[in-house]
């Protein structure tokens, strides 16, 4: 077992992605697909509500992204092992985003949502250049820069995907259903 | 002879909570109020805050809307209540992640944070996650994760392994792991700066929500009170109450040494004042020389 596995494992010692109990998990149900119709409402017609469903997907992987690969770069920063960034589950971030590059390419706006699906697109590359940027990482001479120019992509990924949160269309960038204020009235 | 001072200042507050949240089990036994407090603790030429709120630009409209959560004010507000400004700030210790006690380090702009390192390797693991399992991140700004990249790039953001003695003088870090959250953490003040101290003071996080949590109910098993954890948890209850020993015994098992953040009822144990902004400000002890805040 290498250094960083030793260390990454003593940070996380419950369940790993490749886990059995995860991998079995594929028999249970899918998440329950989001009221089209309800969204429709919400967006004022049936081209904006499609759009916000296949979004969404979009939007909460790159949510994951940002915030795994800026954990990551925490992690990296304080602990000095740029072996973390080999981890498994640095490669499910990469996957991510890879299926994000997918999902965006066939995501198409109505005209007035076209804004919107571009910031998801400058989200995406941004976070694409963080990839990138870790990638330097394997470079003693380039660490710190690379830490410092991955840092500031992945500021400019959040600011882009945080303009398109959209309570209403389901896009949030925090999931409050079980959170400290959750069980108080819905107003 | 007492090193710091520690108030408790509570920023904004969810006026009906759910009853169960707090305390596992309590199910349709209503709602309680719910203050969102950030602890300030002064003394030993050092201002240290215990977790930080959240910063109402991100989403407070949503909270208020949706939620139910009043009066949000800003640090630089609450804290003059006790005379001291943001920057004044040296110190914070993060207890865990979630929005409410990590969403504010900008208004912060001299402090060195502190958090467990689990905290953020868990966060990061249950983020990789299939889409099915997001519930294990639930309550996490990716936003106050980005900021951390930050702090971390400017040596203001340290990360901690477990515990840790003496942070500042006298000042105690304690890991709480799988609990609340994944790194959940406490702070003990050993207010006489001794080892084993007389005057202890351990500010919980959200390991103790309410009084509750450390003397509920015991009747049905024919004990005075027994520790009933918090309901809402990542980890788990076993792991709340372990802790929940743990700071006891540090605190020697004198209860109302154990400051629960979220409990409005800290008024009835403690000197308090109601602001002109409608929050309360609670006052668990003054260092030596340190007037009052909260009487004439």
């Amino acid at each position: 077992m290498s250094e960083a596995r030793a260390l990454f494992d003593r940070l996380v010692t419950v369940h790993r992605p490749d886990c059995e109990l995860l991998a079995s998990a594929g028999s249970f149900a899918a998440t329950p697909a989001i009221d089209q119709g309800t969204l429709a409402r919400d967006l004022e017609s049936d081209a904006a509500g499609s759009y916000a469903v296949a979004a969404r997907v979009v939007f909460e992987d790159l949510r994951r992204i940002v915030g795994q690969l800026a954990g990551f770069l925490i992690l990296a920063r304080l602990t000095r092992r740029r072996e973390l960034l080999d981890l498994p589950e640095m490669d499910a971030a990469r996957q991510r985003w890879q299926k994000c590059v997918a999902a965006l390419s066939a995501l198409t706006a109505p005209s007035p949502l076209a804004e919107h699906r571009h910031r998801l697109e400058a989200a995406t590359i941004c976070c694409g250049e963080v990839l990138a940027h870790i990638e330097k990482l394997g470079r003693p001479d380039r660490t710190e820069e690379a830490l410092d120019q991955a840092g500031d992509r992945i500021k400019e990924a959040y600011r882009a995907l945080q303009t398109t949160a959209s309570e209403k269309a389901g896009l949030a960038m925090v999931d409050f259903s079980h959170a400290c204020c959750s069980c108080g009235p819905q107003h | 002879m007492s090193d710091y001072s520690i108030w408790v200042c509570e920023y904004s507050f969810v006026a009906k909570y759910h009853k169960s949240g707090v305390l596992y089990g309590a199910h349709n036994q209503g709602y309680v109020k719910l203050p969102y407090c950030y602890v300030v603790i002064k003394g030993k030429d050092h201002i240290a805050m215990v977790d930080v709120g959240y910063n109402d630009k991100a989403y407070g409209k949503h909270l208020g809307d949706k939620f139910g959560v009043e009066n949000w004010r800003s640090p630089k507000v609450v804290l003059s209540e006790i005379g001291v400004a943001p920057e004044d700030v040296d110190t914070v210790f993060i207890t865990h992640a979630h929005f409410d006690h990590f969403g504010n380090v900008e208004d912060f702009p001299k402090a060195k944070f502190y958090i467990q390192e689990r905290e953020i390797a868990k966060w990061v693991w249950a983020m990789s996650l299939p889409d099915r399992m997001r519930w294990m991140m639930v309550a996490v700004d990716p936003g106050d994760i980005v900021r951390g990249v930050d702090l971390a790039r400017d040596r203001r953001l340290v990360t901690v392994g477990g515990s840790l003695t003496d942070v500042l003088p006298g000042i105690d870090l304690h890991a709480a792991f799988d609990s609340h959250t994944y790194g959940s953490m406490w702070v003990t003040v050993r207010n006489d700066g001794k080892t084993e101290s007389a005057d202890p003071w351990v500010l919980a996080g959200d390991l103790v929500y309410v009084f509750e949590n450390i003397k509920g109910p015991g009747s049905a098993v024919d004990l005075d009170d027994i520790y009933v954890p918090v309901g809402l948890a990542v980890g788990s209850q076993t792991n709340l109450v372990l802790a929940t020993e743990e700071m006891m015994k540090q605190a020697g098992h004198d209860a109302h040494r154990v400051i629960p953040i979220h409990e409005e009822r800290l008024r009835d144990t403690f000197p308090s004042r109601i602001t002109a902004e409608g929050l309360r400000i609670t006052e668990i002890c003054l260092a030596d020389g340190e007037p009052s805040k909260v009487s004439a």
